[in-house]
């Protein structure tokens, strides 16, 4: 993920300004005959504006100069990383498509894993506390605030659950 | 208005109730001692668990939490040079210099206890204020509404660290995701890309847990962190002549008070802002300026109690306009919308015993901060011991679970997922978050009003200006619009001496 540079911000504004105006100007426009004379898409055209200008605001002033602290805090944190936040998304995601047929308690389980052994821990050492953990939060949500969360795999067992 | 106050007196201090509000403050200490985790973070953790209670304990649990989690944050400031929430930022040098000069104790002793005389003046002032200025709120028209919507939305995204250009891309954003969905007034679903889920318009927790929770994950696993070093100091004798510090520094205390509620009541500015400005007040007006940022006594009690007053007044506006103040009372807002509570001027008449409720509850909140406190600094080295690595894959099943919780289906997971990316990359370029929240929040309410006033007026602007407060509250937004400009020319030659 890239440090963006505020000129490189400020185009992409415009453009998703742009992008904006274009999705409200395709709205139906005011009822004719009606007490309303502004349409659905009226406001949402303004925030394109507003958006539109700040972006090439933004694109001709440029950079500022780094406030205190600004800089140093930059250079402690060093090059971002890619692949561990790119595993934060791809366990939300698998949670969006995978949950209902797998289960909760199985695909908690195998995200926590993975992330606490990202995390420097030992594979026996996560697996015991993405265990309880799991439990834990199943425990908490399914029994005592009622949300049905999915059974998944465990559905044969669901007497126990 | 007495069987008002004793029903939610009643309610309040159930068995059930104070369990909560044990609970929620449990959580808020250790999700606030924790730096990287915020106190936004913690009522928007507390989203999912609340939605399952009535009024009353859902908005303890979360007035608890963040109260709890707002003076938590200065612990890691005095152990480690880091504050645990934003708001502590502003006086973590002087808290840590009177560690390292031995007086650990001293220092927390002092967040601690200014913490909780600012969150009950804050507290005070809120229940005092807040319903007379309710009746003169019934009176208000849309004209009203739509500029004290757009005076919070403009404070939000002006008067935030940073530039106003930023706050202004914010804030478009925020009010654009706000339009997703059915347009009430001409009932044409907007923005919703033939996708029935979207018809409804994009939930709020979800969004809330994606920016303030899911964003947090991400940053804590695009960067490398720092390994800090926790100073292995003496913490007893907390107490111990605080009597006379306090008193030596009552004036401070006291401008931390009056500053912080004021500034927390202005809608779109909270706690963090007011920690900054009471800080640099008391500086200014300081007998010994030359002590701030070295350990100034006077200095970490002024912004210690600024901020948690703040995060009581903001309140203020919250429930007597139905806008909110802070990030925080963005949540609490969208959870009483929710349950059927509408904020506003009405909630006085409609549900006054949840008013009531809510005050109380701040009380309880800061006086049991007390001796939790007192906890939470005793063990102030175990808690900051527990490592992120551990904690942030535990809290992302949390937000998944907790999204999904709230209509059971889970596009709701998705919606948390993609606010997460928007929120971190917010984050990266330096784009405020706070803006865009509020713009969430309010943008039904400014656009609703704002076609109202249109239509009232035939299209004529100058309507807007004829009501005496309607034109005082814009001529209020239309100078803080005006500021960056003035402050612009004043920099100009400073900009010149620097190329870059």
């Amino acid at each position: 993920m890239v440090k963006f540079h505020d000129r490189h911000l400020g185009v992409m504004m415009v453009a998703l300004g742009a992008v904006i105006i274009g999705l409200a100007m395709a709205l139906p426009g005011p009822i004719t005959g009606a007490h309303i004379a502004y349409g659905p898409g009226f406001f949402p055209s303004l925030l394109g504006v507003a958006t539109m200008l700040a972006g090439v605001a933004l694109a001709i002033r440029g950079p500022q100069a780094a406030k205190d602290g600004d800089a140093s805090d930059a250079e402690a944190k060093g090059r971002p990383r890619f692949a561990a936040p790119l595993l934060v998304l791809g366990s939300m995601l698998a949670y969006v498509y995978l949950s209902d047929t797998v289960g909760f308690l199985p695909m908690s389980m195998v995200i926590l894993v993975l992330l606490l052994m990202v995390g420097g821990m030992r594979f026996v050492s996560a697996l015991l506390l993405s265990l309880a953990t799991s439990i834990a939060i199943y425990l908490l949500f399914s029994k005592v605030l009622m949300v049905p969360l999915p059974r998944g795999l465990l559905q044969p067992w669901a007497i126990w659950l | 208005m007495m069987a008002h106050i004793l029903s939610a007196a009643a309610e309040l201090f159930s068995p059930y109730v104070m369990a909560v509000i044990l609970g929620s403050a449990v959580f808020g200490l250790f999700i606030g001692a924790i730096p990287g985790l915020t106190a936004t973070m913690a009522t928007a953790l507390l989203v999912p668990i609340t939605f399952y209670m009535d009024p009353v304990p859902a908005v303890a649990a979360m007035v608890t939490a963040s109260a709890m989690a707002m003076f938590a944050g200065d612990i890691p400031s005095a152990l480690l040079r880091m504050p645990g929430t934003p708001a502590s930022a502003a006086y973590t040098d002087d808290a840590f210099a009177l560690t390292k000069k031995g007086m650990a104790h001293v220092s927390l002793g002092i967040c601690l206890l200014t913490s909780a005389i600012g969150g009950i003046f804050g507290a005070l002032v809120l229940s005092l204020f807040a319903p007379p200025l309710a009746s003169l709120a019934l009176k208000f028209s849309s004209f009203e509404y739509f500029w004290l919507c757009l005076l919070g939305l403009t404070t939000s995204a002006f008067i935030m660290q940073g530039s106003p250009i930023k706050g202004i891309i914010s804030l478009s954003l925020g009010l654009f995701v706000s339009t997703i969905g059915i347009d009430p007034v001409s009932g044409v679903p907007r923005f919703t890309f033939g996708a029935p889920s979207l018809i409804g318009g994009v939930s709020l927790v979800p969004v809330m847990i994606g920016v303030f929770a899911v964003a947090e994950i991400l940053r804590f696993y695009a960067h490398r962190n720092p390994k800090l070093a926790l100073e292995q100091v003496e913490l007893k004798g907390v107490f111990s002549g605080q009597g006379r510090i306090l008193w030596r520094e009552r004036k401070a205390i006291a401008q931390g008070n009056v500053l912080g509620t004021l500034i927390g009541i202005v809608p779109g500015a909270g706690a963090d802002i007011a920690a900054w400005i009471s800080y640099s007040v008391a500086k200014k007006f300081s007998r010994k300026p030359e002590e701030y940022g070295r350990g100034s006594e006077e200095g970490l009690a002024a912004a210690g109690a600024a901020n948690n007053a703040a995060v009581s007044g903001a309140y203020i506006p919250a429930l007597v306009f139905g806008i909110p103040g802070d990030a925080i009372t963005a949540i609490v807002i969208g959870v009483l919308f929710m349950k059927g509570v509408n904020p506003g001027p009405t909630i006085f008449l409609n549900n006054p015993s949840t008013v009531y409720g809510i005050f109380m509850a701040f009380l309880v909140a800061n006086l049991l901060m007390i001796p939790l406190g007192w906890v939470a600094i005793r063990c102030g080295r175990v808690i900051l011991k527990a490592r992120l690595a551990i904690l942030m894959p535990v809290i992302l099943v949390f937000c998944m679970v907790g999204s999904f919780a709230v209509d059971n289906t889970v596009t709701a997971v998705g919606v948390a997922l993609a606010f997460g990316v928007i929120g971190y990359f917010m984050e990266e370029t330096g784009i405020p978050i706070a803006p865009f929240v509020l713009g969430i929040v309010l943008g039904p309410l400014v656009e609703q009003n704002f076609l109202t006033s249109m239509m009232k007026s035939g299209g004529s602007f100058i309507a807007f200006f004829d009501r005496p407060i309607a034109a005082g509250l814009a001529l209020v937004t239309i100078i803080i619009w005006l500021s960056p400009l003035l402050a612009l020319f004043r920099r100009r030659p400073l900009l010149q001496d620097n190329p870059d």
